[in-house]
């Protein structure tokens, strides 16, 4: 016991004396939940091209991590210069602690600037906005395309193609099941997941839907909502879907799956292309992206068109009040966004940028290059894919699980999602 | 009745010093005001305040608390957590006290071995524990009906999938976990227990169950009392394994206090009403205490002492 | 009839073969566990506890690609101060309340045990401005108070139900024998409640050594990063390997086996303390 205090002691002093870390010079410091090893690279490409200023990235893992500590951060003002963000409503919680960008960037690519982002970007970039506001807090880094990724292979094997309509899908789903293959891996328990298949969804009965009624414009329980609610359960019924969705996790679990060839079919985006970047061993499906290719949901219903591509911002950052003082901060965002850093991260990851005129560069596959081109072509025509409100995003996310799993009526649960944006948009 | 008057004896040998007697419960509270108190307090606070979207505070009396009460997740946490302390609790004294006691009784060359493995999943990170079992649990790929299957039982459906059972697999993985927290606080409590107590006992007669059950189970009322108390701080703290594997859901089917102040606070970022939670869960722990405090307190503390 | 002798071997037997049966069930999580950690990526979820071949690839590459010395120093070091703050603040108050009595000490003690439900989720926030305005960002005591804080009223609520379950005749003898309150906490009060102390160790280092909620908030630079943030970058949405999550976790939970495995020894001193004494 003694000696235990006597430890206690010294340690204790050691730490105190230990505390005062010296600062650098010229430092920016950033947190996100972006790949840790990409962001090492993107900060290399620009402390090489900006030698006197040095970058301190925190990793830290999406939830509950990093939503804990920028909350923490913000409460007691010591933000990081730069913050990894998503549009609407996790940029509009930080919006107060946050500069407007867009004098800086201006000065930075010239006063057309934003005409180079994706219309889909610069709509979500004003998302949540109060009416008036139409400053920039966020510089989107990267795009994504959602659509539904399938093993080409196990598809040949099979003797199936990309089903063009309802029948052929659940006829697809059906003979992946017989031959031992989960059917379409969807990770249920994920609210981002069944938000992105909704919206596939919802799209295809009426484009640009869920955007009018997330803003007031349209009840979330008209007739082509409806419908689209009834089509979600309907995979479930049909056998599209795995047994026992509601339950499963897309991260790691399904995409650890769909990459090892005993999936047949996943509802993700373009940033599956990332798989095949990452350290071997990849799998033979993951090599070059060669066993994968997509599809956007056919129609669920006669009448309807496949879902048009829904999309928008992958990841954005904002320049915080604290990295407003510091130029360095901005020069870094910047190169992350549209310079340097960025081009590394492209190279690193196959994704698609968030401003045009960007590529991935070095050793790619042409089958890769052709669908990075498909989804490029499809980007600025992207349908919006975020929420404004958080508060609306979780009542969504609440209301597919509760007609998923049987327990609530596609109306009654659309009526929730109503109540939930009549509030929040009252609140504004 | 000696016993009192021993401590009394304690106490008025040092009356003259009486203040310095303070000092052994000085570090505790400074520790508590500074980290604990100011802390609640401003929860406390900000549960008056409703925040804005442009980011300013609004004095709004009790709007959080009434909105947080009208809203029926509330009232499903409410029942989830008494469904998960009258199940864990229990469960886990009875499991980790009969493996604690077969252990320190009827083994030796393996004892330390089976109160090692007993004790791993309470070392084990919630992270890959909530990963394990969400795989344990799945259907169609997982690993329990792959063996299921052999005995003729087919899995549907996950049972975290499924409103209905969602809390009941949280509540069996938590069992898992902290069973061998129980038996450890019971090995704790029956290496405590004075042997001349046993031996007297035994020459009265006590064998096998009834030396069990009449002697040693009422002996071990310290370690009981502070299961009960520590199961229900830990139901009350309840967060990363249902965070981690249901994340309340589906459809908040499973929604715990930790995951719902989290998602009010964090994810909604309504620190108002994740305030007004806050507060209310204090309200509901102050009442539990005080419960236990004059139950517990009064009535199994002396039957211990009590010689045979 | 079976000679008593005979009957009690066989009953020992039939003890450890239903032992064995239940920890058999009990030990499938877990050996599954270890069992993904020695995966190649395409077996990681395959639909069985062992997979064959094993791999030991994913602990190279996480021992590889991690500082792990330093991390694991950090984590060492408030660790350690963390459990030694809480045993001696909580045992000094737990003699307090248990064997002094001293007037308040039970409202205290009330207070402190309401205020161990309250979730942690709700004291991040002013934690965090607290630590901000005493400059303790980025500093092991910004972490150390704070965990002792949130420890001492779990480890007091165990050790003042084992003080006050503890012989009265003892502390009537120390005081014969002239010990003041302070003597007769050091030599009497502590020794008897050494299992109790014991548990309570484990369980704060054990609790210390995995938190990471507060760790995130107080230590926002990687150098200052503690051990339970290696797994983070393993478990995010890019996760692109299962096995090499499960393997550091492994890596992070073993010092704390080891811990175990060493001080549960101690129990037994206990017990062999207790009959000398009678």
């Amino acid at each position: 016991m003694r000696k235990m205090l006597f430890l206690a002691t010294t340690i204790l002093a050691a730490a105190l004396s230990s505390a005062a870390a010296n600062a650098e010079q010229k430092e920016v410091t950033v947190w996100s939940w972006f790949v840790q090893s990409t962001m090492q690279k993107s900060i290399a490409a620009f402390e090489k091209a900006h030698p006197d200023v040095k970058v301190n990235y925190t990793y830290y893992n999406y939830s509950p991590e990093y939503i804990t500590a920028l909350k923490a951060a913000a409460a007691s003002g010591s933000l990081p210069d730069v913050i990894g963000l998503q549009p609407g409503s996790l940029t509009q919680q930080y919006r107060e602690n946050l500069e407007a960008v867009n004098e800086r960037a201006a000065k930075q690519w010239g006063d057309k600037w934003a005409e180079k982002v994706f219309p889909v970007n610069r709509k979500q970039m004003l998302m949540g906005n109060p009416k008036g506001d139409e400053n920039y807090y966020i510089i989107p880094q990267e795009s994504q395309v959602l659509c539904i990724w399938y093993n080409r292979k196990i598809f040949e094997k099979l003797k199936l193609s990309a089903p063009k309509t309802y029948d052929e899908l659940k006829a697809a789903a059906k003979a992946l099941t017989d031959n031992g293959y989960i059917p379409m891996f969807q990770g249920a328990a994920d609210g981002w997941q069944n938000e992105n298949v909704f919206l596939m969804l919802a799209n295809q009965f009426s484009a640009g839907i869920v955007d009018k009624a997330q803003a007031g414009e349209t009840p979330w329980t008209a007739p082509e909502l409806v419908a689209a609610m009834k089509a979600w359960k309907g995979l479930f019924d049909d056998g599209i879907f795995q047994q026992g969705a509601l339950g499963a996790h897309a991260y790691p679990t399904g995409a650890q799956l769909f990459a090892q060839g005993k999936v047949g079919m996943m509802a993700l985006g373009s940033w599956w292309m990332q798989e095949s970047k990452f350290p071997p061993p990849l799998s033979e499906f993951v090599q070059n992206m060669d066993g994968f290719d997509f599809f956007y949901l056919p129609p669920v219903k006669d009448g309807n068109s496949a879902s048009p591509p829904v999309g928008g911002i992958d990841i954005g950052y904002g320049l915080t009040k604290n990295g407003g003082k510091n130029p360095e901060a901005w020069t870094f965002l910047a190169e992350l966004t549209d310079g340097v850093g960025l081009q590394e991260a492209l190279n690193d990851l196959n994704d698609l940028p968030a401003f045009d005129g960007n590529a991935p560069k070095g050793d790619i596959t042409d089958h890769v290059k052709e669908m990075s081109a498909r989804f490029m072509a499809d980007l600025p025509k992207a349908e919006n894919q975020r929420f404004a409100s958080p508060a609306v995003a979780e009542a969504l996310d609440n209301a597919l699980a509760g007609v998923a799993a049987g327990s609530v009526e596609p109306e009654a649960a659309l009526a929730g999602v109503q109540a939930a944006t009549e509030k929040a948009l009252a609140a504004k | 009745m000696r016993a009192g008057a021993a401590v009394a004896a304690v106490r008025r040998r040092s009356a003259s010093r009486a203040s310095t007697l303070y000092l052994f419960a000085l570090p505790a509270t400074l520790l508590f005001v500074v980290f604990v108190a100011y802390p609640i307090l401003w929860v406390a606070e900000q549960s008056f305040y409703a925040g804005r979207t442009d980011g300013a505070a609004v004095f709004a009396g009790l709007a959080n608390y009434r909105s947080v009460l009208s809203d029926p997740t509330f009232w499903i946490v409410v029942r989830n957590m008494a469904l998960w302390c009258v199940i864990t609790i229990p469960v886990q004294m009875l499991i980790g006290g009969l493996l604690a006691y077969f252990i320190e009784r009827h083994t030796h060359a393996l004892r330390g071995f089976f109160r090692t493995m007993f004790f791993l999943p309470v070392v084990t990170s919630v992270s890959v524990i909530s990963l394990v079992w969400v795989q344990i649990y799945a259907p169609y790929y997982g690993i329990a009906q792959e063996y299921l299957r052999h005995v003729g039982i087919v899995m549907m459906t996950s049972p975290i999938g499924d409103p209905k059972t969602a809390i009941y697999a949280l509540i069996v993985v938590n069992i898992w976990q902290w069973t061998g927290f129980s038996m450890l606080m019971y090995i704790a409590g029956i290496a405590n227990l004075p042997s001349e107590v046993l031996d007297a006992a035994r020459i009265d007669g006590a064998k096998g169950w009834r030396l069990a059950v009449h002697v040693i189970v009422p002996m071990l009322a310290p370690a009981t009392k502070s299961l009960l108390l520590l199961g229900v701080i830990g139901t009350l703290q309840t967060f990363p394994i249902v965070h981690l594997m249901t994340g309340g859901g589906p459809n908040r089917a499973s929604e715990v206090f930790g995951t719902f102040i989290f998602k009010q606070s964090f994810v909604l970022g309504d620190t108002g009403s994740g305030a007004a939670l806050s507060v209310i869960v204090l309200v509901i722990a102050l009442a539990l205490s005080l419960i236990q405090i004059a139950v517990l307190g009064a009535r199994l503390s002396p039957a211990g002492k009590e010689k045979p | 009839m079976m000679a008593p002798l005979a009957r009690s071997r066989m009953r020992g037997v039939v003890i450890h073969a239903v032992l064995f049966i239940v920890l058999g069930f009990w030990m499938v999580p877990q050996v599954y566990m270890l069992s993904i950690g020695l995966r190649t990526p395409a077996q990681a979820f395959d639909a069985a506890l062992f997979t064959w071949p094993v791999t030991f690839d994913n602990f190279v590459t996480v021992i590889r690609d991690n500082p792990l010395g330093g991390i694991f120093l950090n984590s060492l070091i408030i660790t350690v101060a963390t459990v030694a703050i809480v045993v001696a603040v909580s045992s000094l108050f737990a003699f307090a309340c248990a064997i002094l009595r001293l007037k308040g000490s039970m409202l205290l003690y009330t207070t402190l045990l309401t205020t161990l439900m309250v979730p942690l989720a709700s004291m991040v926030l002013p934690l965090a401005i607290l630590l901000k305005n005493f400059g303790w960002v980025n500093t092991y005591i910004g972490l150390i108070l704070p965990y002792a804080a949130l420890g001492v009223p779990f480890a007091m609520v165990i050790l003042k139900a084992f003080m006050e379950d503890a012989p009265r005749e003892l502390f009537e003898a120390a005081r014969v024998d002239g010990c003041n309150a302070w003597q007769t906490y050091w030599h009497v009060a502590l020794p008897l409640v050494r299992p109790a102390l014991v548990f309570v160790t484990i369980w704060q280092f054990i609790v210390t050594w995995n938190e990471f909620f507060l760790a995130l908030i107080v230590l926002t630079r990687s150098e200052m990063k503690t051990l339970t943030i290696v797994p983070m970058q393993y478990s995010g949405l890019y996760m692109a390997n299962p096995g090499a999550l499960f393997a550091i976790l492994t890596l992070i939970a073993l010092p704390l086996i080891l811990l175990y495995v060493l001080v549960q020894r101690a129990f037994v001193r206990g017990l062999l303390a207790g009959a000398v004494k009678g």
